[in-house]
């Protein structure tokens, strides 16, 4: 069975994994405990207790939270803020910054590198805690917010009856 | 009596083939392997000897005789498939066409080609219908029967991007057609030859109605070669291992294949539901004066944890009067070189994948359209924004599963630059550059996108040589050059776009055109990052310049497009300037001297800017990848020029403190979403939006009822709201 150490996954995580070592990776058969390794890693760089289920995002986890007796799961960031229940979508309860005017999308699209306004705006999505950008969409005026992932966490942890009982009992 | 096995007729092979899976779902009914689980080496030697011939004869075909599209950037492929018509080994190349001669051949069975056209050793047909089985008019296929004995044991097909295709305009793929009858020369999966040669009739028909037939003709020998070099190769294998062992491997080889896929899809992917929209505007005005309108491209990914992979395109607008639209076999061909790069890419893929995925592409919209006359012309503008979403899709699975090492944003899609008129040989001209096949890919979980070396529809990207291009289009390169922070903004950055400036030069009767989106946005990326720019945003151009007393003076002249604020290199030079607001060139008659911007795309980005590491900034800095400006405004990064070697530095401190600063500065400009949502639901409700988006949300409503409850779901709207 193909495996790395933690130290190699954590490496290729912060991309400082050299080239060759990540080819290597990518090329070669894929490592069935990676999963498990990932959320400890992730789990090792983060300051609360909760147990992560799913990573959502660089910064973004499903994580196991108890709530007077019951188990629930909800949304987290890194830095701590807990945004809502993994069946809603986080995004609307962060805050957000629309790039909808030539002005506001020159900062990152100078000159004649932007689109239309009329056609495209640029929708950022900040953490309310830390202000991470952490995603950012571009829609044309009035297109609903797009609910990116709803990960069928059952179903998942069903078919790997070993992490699930390490991971969410 | 039929020519397939023990007597039956093909069609009878395919019904029985389509029952099999459909009560088992396995292909042919195989739930186990016992070939390859018997004697695996033998199984695996098999697939090395026809892997190996089909690979071979691609390499060998374009050395040939071929143009330059096909040579330089190797734009075939070829493919062995089953009598039934599922491919079951491809060459490297084009490898989306595996699926569409797979659907042309079963096109030709279903409609009793067997019987009412007949099928012999020796026949050649030619197919290049997107209704039946292919992309666009452009991309022409040959496609031969193989006999073993008195049975039809395989078909062998192939396909090249031709130059031209003699449509209402010069080049591949006329961008002024509004209906199939501007498309070009459409062959319908025609009989063009027999006893290996192709009919003269045929010769003459390309002769007389191509802008120049010679790469034509040239490309046609290249397939034929390929083909019939397979066709060879496959019976010696056939007798070496036995034409019954030959049989029972090529089922397997399928079911393998899915299995394989599903395998994939368990192994790789988290469940659940993904979702993605992409766009790209089209400029109509060929049609309505001034008009544009945009393709709405949703999708719906959903991943089983048992290994379903289902793609849903509800909400996909209309279908238009234009080039842009698509068909169902090239969508489900789309579908096919997605996942054959993302998830089953090594060498033994085949058509299992196609059978190990579901879809859902709403009839009347622009990717299932129900009008038989509509034009594919432009196809790929569609699918590559649409196979986009499903990148991110994919990317956002991989990061679950903690494959980063496997994510791809997406990537820059490809306008078209394409020439007309008489070339500097005095023949009639039409022909694409097909530089555009190396466009910035979307940035990797783990570092930035690859620069100026990606199309999704050919994984061998290439731009090819400058000095090719001068030999086939009547014009000169005064330069090439990155184009910096095309590639969207991020952690990791996408891969940036290159520019070239060329010059028409050595005809007076020379057209140029270029079609491409430039009002929206044709990727975006994930996690924080940001899309890459429009693809062509405007047009920009030089004509009746004085780039001769230039360069009789010997003084410096345009080579590059410089600061996208000012168009440096137009100050260069003198003449009828242009800086035209439209993405799209009509053909345009062009002069010797006269010059021309052309832009590609770069992929979009990964995570949040203002977490990209330092010294990915300062060696993009020094190597114009990107400008100091915007690395300033967007990656948080000051930097200065030191004032005689011209290298840039980061100021680590002062970088630290703007980053800080950019932090404080989006908690002050920001909302909640909440209270956003309510303002823009006002704006919906009273559905004051720009007309061509009004009429996006109005299609995409009428053809899919269930996203059009979702939208009125969404902004919390009456039942009976419509735009």
């Amino acid at each position: 069975m193909t495996t790395y150490s933690k130290e190699v996954l954590k490496s290729l995580l912060e991309g400082t994994l050299p080239w060759a070592t990540t080819k290597a990776i990518m090329s070669g058969q894929k490592d069935e405990d990676r999963f498990e390794k990932y959320l400890e890693i992730l789990q090792e760089k983060v300051s609360w207790q909760e147990r992560i289920v799913v990573p959502l995002g660089e910064h973004l986890y499903v994580v196991k939270k108890i709530v007077d007796g019951a188990r629930q799961f909800i949304i987290k960031c890194d830095c701590g803020h807990e945004f809502c229940d993994y069946r809603s979508n986080w995004k609307m309860d962060a805050l957000i910054y629309v790039r909808d005017t030539e002005e506001k999308l020159d900062e990152i699209y100078p000159g004649d590198r932007k689109p239309d306004p009329n056609w495209s705006v640029i929708r950022e999505y900040y953490c309310p805690g830390c202000k991470t950008q952490l995603e950012v969409e571009a829609l044309p005026p009035g297109y609903p917010v797009i609910f990116d992932f709803l990960p069928d966490i059952e179903g998942f942890y069903n078919a790997n009856p070993k992490l699930k009982k390490k991971i969410l009992d | 009596m039929g020519i397939g096995w023990n007597k039956k007729t093909l069609k009878e092979m395919l019904g029985h083939s389509k029952a099999l899976f459909k009560e088992t779902g396995h292909y042919m009914g195989l739930k186990q392997l016992p070939l390859k689980e018997g004697d695996p080496l033998k199984y695996e030697r098999l697939f090395s000897r026809i892997r190996g011939a089909v690979v071979g004869a691609r390499e060998t075909a374009l050395h040939i005789s071929a143009s330059p599209i096909v040579r330089e950037l190797g734009e075939l492929c070829f493919t062995l498939y089953s009598p039934e018509g599922d491919s079951l080994a491809l060459s490297t190349g084009i490898i989306v066409h595996v699926h569409t001669m797979s659907e042309a051949i079963k096109w030709m069975i279903e409609n009793n080609y067997e019987e009412e056209v007949g099928l012999k050793e020796g026949d050649i047909f030619t197919n290049n219908d997107a209704l039946i089985g292919d992309a666009h008019t452009s991309d022409v296929q040959s496609i031969i029967p193989v006999f073993y004995k008195d049975e039809l044991i395989a078909w062998v097909g192939s396909v090249t991007h031709v130059m031209e295709i003699g449509g209402v305009d010069a080049g591949g793929i006329p961008i002024t057609t509004t209906n199939r009858f501007g498309d070009g020369l459409y062959f319908s999966c025609e009989k063009t030859g027999e006893n290996d040669k192709l009919y003269r009739t045929y010769q003459i028909r390309a002769d007389r109605n191509l802008r120049g037939s010679t790469y034509w003709h040239l490309d046609e020998k290249a397939r034929l070669s390929g083909c019939q070099i397979i066709r060879d190769s496959l019976k010696t294998i056939i007798d070496d291992f036995g034409v019954d062992y030959y049989k029972k491997f090529i089922r397997e080889i399928i079911e393998e294949g899915r299995q394989v896929f599903s395998a994939r899809v368990r192994e790789r992917l988290f469940p659940g539901r993904y979702r993605a929209a992409s766009f790209y505007d089209k400029d109509v005005s060929a049609i309505i004066p001034g008009a544009w309108r945009m393709t709405h491209a949703p999708v719906e990914l959903t991943i089983g944890a048992g290994g379903l992979f289902k793609l849903n395109m509800s909400g996909a607008n209309k279908w238009s009067y234009d080039p842009g639209n698509s068909s169902l076999p090239a969508m489900q061909a789309g579908l096919w070189v997605a996942v054959t790069q993302m998830l089953a890419y090594d060498g033994k893929v085949n058509d299992g994948a196609y059978y190990a995925t579901e879809h859902h592409y709403p009839y009347g919209s622009w990717a299932n359209p129900d009008w038989p006359y509509v034009s594919l012309s432009a196809t790929w503008g569609p699918l590559m924004i649409t196979y986009n979403g499903v990148f991110r899709c994919m990317a956002r699975s991989f990061f679950s599963r903690g494959f980063v090492e496997e994510i791809l944003t997406g990537y820059g899609i490809t306008g078209l630059i394409q020439w007309g008129g008489t070339d500097q040989y005095g023949k009639p001209l039409g022909g694409i550059n097909f530089e555009l096949s190396a466009s910035g890919s979307g940035a990797r979980g783990v570092m930035d996108g690859i620069d100026t070396g990606y199309a999704m529809w050919n994984p061998e990207s290439d731009m090819g040589n400058m000095e090719i291009w001068e030999l086939a289009f009547p014009m000169i390169y005064l330069g090439r050059r990155i184009t910096p922070d095309s590639g969207g903004l991020g952690k990791y950055r996408g891969g940036n776009a290159f520019h070239s400036i060329v010059m028409a030069w050595n005809s007076n009767n020379i057209q140029l055109s270029d079609g491409g989106p430039g009002k929206a946005f044709n990727n975006a990326g994930i996690f924080g990052g940001y899309p890459g720019t429009p693809v062509l945003r405007k047009q920009v151009y030089c004509q009746n310049t004085d780039l001769p007393e230039i360069f009789k003076n010997k003084l410096p002249y345009p080579s590059y497009e410089g600061d996208p604020r000012s168009y440096t290199f137009a100050k260069m030079v003198k003449g009828d300037q242009h800086v035209d607001n439209m993405a799209t060139l009509f053909p345009t008659d062009f002069k010797p001297y006269d010059i021309y911007l052309c832009l590609w795309n770069g992929g979009p980005g990964y995570g949040d800017p203002i977490e990209r590491k330092l010294e990915l900034v300062e060696q993009d800095l020094n190597n114009g990848h990107s400008l100091s400006e915007t690395a300033k405004s967007v990656a948080g990064v000051v930097s200065s020029q030191h004032e005689t070697s011209g290298e840039w530095k980061v100021d680590v401190m002062k970088t630290e403190e703007l980053r800080n600063r950019i932090r404080e500065d989006r908690a002050k400009r920001a909302v909640p979403c909440r209270e956003w949502w309510q303002a823009e639901r006002n704006m919906v409700m009273r559905k004051d939006i720009f007309p061509p988006i009004k009429a996006l949300y109005q299609e995409s409503m009428a053809i899919s009822p269930d996203w059009a409850d979702e939208y009125r779901k969404f902004w919390e709207l009456p039942a009976d709201f419509t735009y």
